[in-house]
């Protein structure tokens, strides 16, 4: 099944806006993280990243549905 | 009293009752550059009763782009001093302290151990972490903001009602890279602000939802991502 993952702010400059990522069923967030810094290997630099899934704030260990949208944020430090 | 406010007082949510109580809230906002004096100015303008405004830096010519509250005279002047000045002409009935210190573990409590809301205008995963503590600590309401490049995130952090920084994961130690290195837009700190101002209104008056305000002022996005208090959180979750 096919998960699309939306890069912002930063990381979208960096990585690229939206990928679409084949994985296999059952697959969990933490999973899916390994996958994507097999296809993004300069992605796996970046630290405290917050991800959402769909619309709300993804777990480790939630699983992965076809259709999920996985939202990838910097987190932004200044004011 | 009221003459000063009429076009927000019109705006249904905050006639009658909500004005008055902006106008019994007592506010602190920590750091006055670009996201803090814009916010700094709606405080005022929108008439809550007290205001501290906490910085130590002093102004330079590079923040004239972006911190409106500061102008080409000011070069030099401490930030919370030339706030001062700019602020009083706006709203008499607010009082407003200034206070030149840089927040700490062992002087947070007494710079703002008074104030109900605390707005997040600084610059560090540090300071910000040091807020959040203490907001759940001593039951305040924190709005977080914090912004890079053209893209930004707000939240209201509302002790036993929302998520706080620990819960969402944004990182709460260290220092966070300068924007003169990620680089930074004058129109996201408005944002920011408008958001954060927002957002303390809707906490004050018991609107606000759980969620992260996630916004782009280059892509002219807002969404909203939904949080919720994580039980195992060191900081929040064993007080839910």
């Amino acid at each position: 099944m096919k998960i699309r993952v939306k890069f912002y702010a930063r990381y979208g400059d960096k990585f690229g806006k939206e990928h679409y990522i084949d994985i296999e069923s059952s697959m969990s967030v933490e999973n899916f993280l390994k996958l994507l810094y097999k296809v993004i290997p300069a992605f796996q630099n970046e630290r405290n990243i917050i991800l959402a899934i769909n619309d709300s704030l993804a777990s480790p260990d939630y699983i992965l549905k076809d259709g999920d949208s996985v939202s990838i944020f910097p987190p932004p430090g200044g004011g | 009293m009221f003459e000063r406010y009429l076009t927000q007082i019109a705006f249904a949510k905050l006639f009658p009752d909500g004005q008055r109580k902006l106008m019994q809230t007592t506010v602190g906002i920590v750091g006055v550059g670009g996201t803090g004096s814009h916010i700094s100015d709606l405080i005022v303008r929108m008439g809550f009763g007290k205001v501290k405004i906490v910085d130590h830096d002093t102004v330079e010519i590079s923040n004239l782009n972006r911190q409106s509250l500061y102008d080409e005279y000011d070069i030099g002047r401490p930030k919370v001093l030339a706030a001062y000045d700019k602020l009083i002409k706006i709203n008499r009935e607010v009082k407003i302290i200034p206070i030149n210190k840089k927040v700490t573990e062992e002087n947070v409590d007494e710079i703002l151990g008074d104030v109900d809301i605390i707005m997040d205008g600084t610059d560090s995963f540090g300071a910000r972490g040091l807020l959040n503590r203490f907001s759940i600590e001593r039951e305040k309401i924190f709005i977080f903001s914090a912004v890079e490049g053209s893209a930004g995130m707000a939240k209201a952090i509302i002790p036993k009602k929302t998520a706080c920084l620990e819960c969402i994961g944004y990182p709460t130690y260290g220092d966070s890279v300068p924007c003169s290195v990620n680089g930074l837009i004058p129109n996201v700190v408005e944002m920011a602000a408008a958001i954060s101002v927002t957002l303390a209104v809707k906490s004050l008056l018991d609107y606000v939802e759980d969620e992260i305000v996630v916004f782009d002022s280059w892509d002219l996005s807002l969404e909203k991502v939904k949080t919720k208090i994580n039980p195992s959180c060191k900081i929040c979750g064993h007080r839910k």
